[in-house]
């Protein structure tokens, strides 16, 4: 066995168990053979020192819980999170009109109170969707 | 268990298949992630998008690839862009270096540096032969090449990375 075959035999049976035949091959290469005996050594701790280093991650606690609720988001889909947001307007708006029509004020205080009552019930609306939200991936 | 994954999507059982799925593959995936990545926050984040994606594509897998053949793929190519986005977004890595100091070598190995020297292909070869205890049919199969390629990298990454430890 020559050097070049010794050097890759001793690389894959890092790989796979050597056959008994192959290794007594090896093992009278090294006897004789300073520099492959060097580096069957070198390997050897390499090998040892990955095997410490490269240990495999663990996912943490939460991981399979937040997928389920990214899923969950996934399905109900685009316009199922506007709905809320569409009825809100709807609304506001309606609730506008009438006011124009039914209250004795002038047109601009009564659209500048719209305004801010929209704004105002839109931030109102969206705290309590993300607390909702929050909820539901910490009960799941 | 890759049999009942196929039987749930037949019956358009998507949760239950999704669930079935995260049992097999997600700490497979996740270790995927973390090789090519190298960074367990980050990979945790890109594993969540990896299944959310599969999850989305779940009622087009039509079964003519092995459903681990289908799920790596997506797997690898979502982290392949998550990869190249972060190449993007980082800075010099030299900027936080410290200068090598000549008077006091230290003894230990710096092995997230010594890994990162090797080629892409190498380093996802070595740090998955490891994650998954040795076996060259699984890290394959993740990276999407014959066995004789994952040793072939795994050779030329053991001689690389001797030489560097010199």
């Amino acid at each position: 066995m020559d050097c070049h075959t010794t050097q890759h035999a001793i690389l894959e049976s890092f790989i796979e168990p050597l056959s008994a035949d192959v290794q007594s091959k090896i093992d009278a290469h090294l006897d004789g053979c300073a520099s492959c005996a060097v580096f069957a050594q070198r390997q050897r701790n390499l090998d040892r020192q990955l095997h410490a280093r490269l240990v495999a991650p663990a996912l943490s606690r939460g991981f399979r819980a937040t997928v389920r609720a990214r899923a969950r988001r996934d399905v109900r889909g685009f316009w199922w999170d506007l709905l809320p947001d569409v009825v809100h307007f709807a609304s506001c708006g309606g609730m506008t009109v009438l006011g124009l029509i039914w209250v004795p004020v002038s047109v601009p205080v009564v659209l500048a109170s719209a305004v801010a009552a929209t704004v105002l019930t839109h931030v109102l609306l969206t705290a309590v969707h993300e607390s909702l939200d929050a909820a539901q991936d910490m009960a799941s | 268990m890759g049999d009942d994954v196929q039987r749930l999507l037949q019956e358009r059982r998507y949760d239950e298949a999704l669930e079935a799925m995260l049992d097999l593959y997600e700490e497979k995936v996740f270790r995927m992630a973390v090789a090519m990545l190298r960074d367990a926050g980050r990979a945790e984040e890109v594993t969540q998008d990896i299944f959310l994606k599969i999850w989305r594509a779940l009622p087009a897998y039509d079964g003519r690839a092995a459903l681990s053949t289908w799920l790596y793929a997506i797997a690898r190519n979502t982290c392949l862009s998550a990869v190249r986005a972060e190449s993007y977004r980082r800075t010099s890595p030299l900027d936080g270096v410290p200068e090598p100091c000549a008077s006091a070598p230290s003894r230990t190995v710096d092995w997230d540096r010594l890994l990162a020297r090797l080629p892409e292909s190498q380093r996802y070869a070595v740090t998955l032969f490891y994650f998954e205890e040795r076996s060259v049919t699984e890290v394959a199969a993740m990276l999407g090449v014959p066995e004789g390629t994952v040793k072939s990298q795994l050779h030329r990454a053991r001689r690389a990375l001797a030489e560097m430890m010199e």
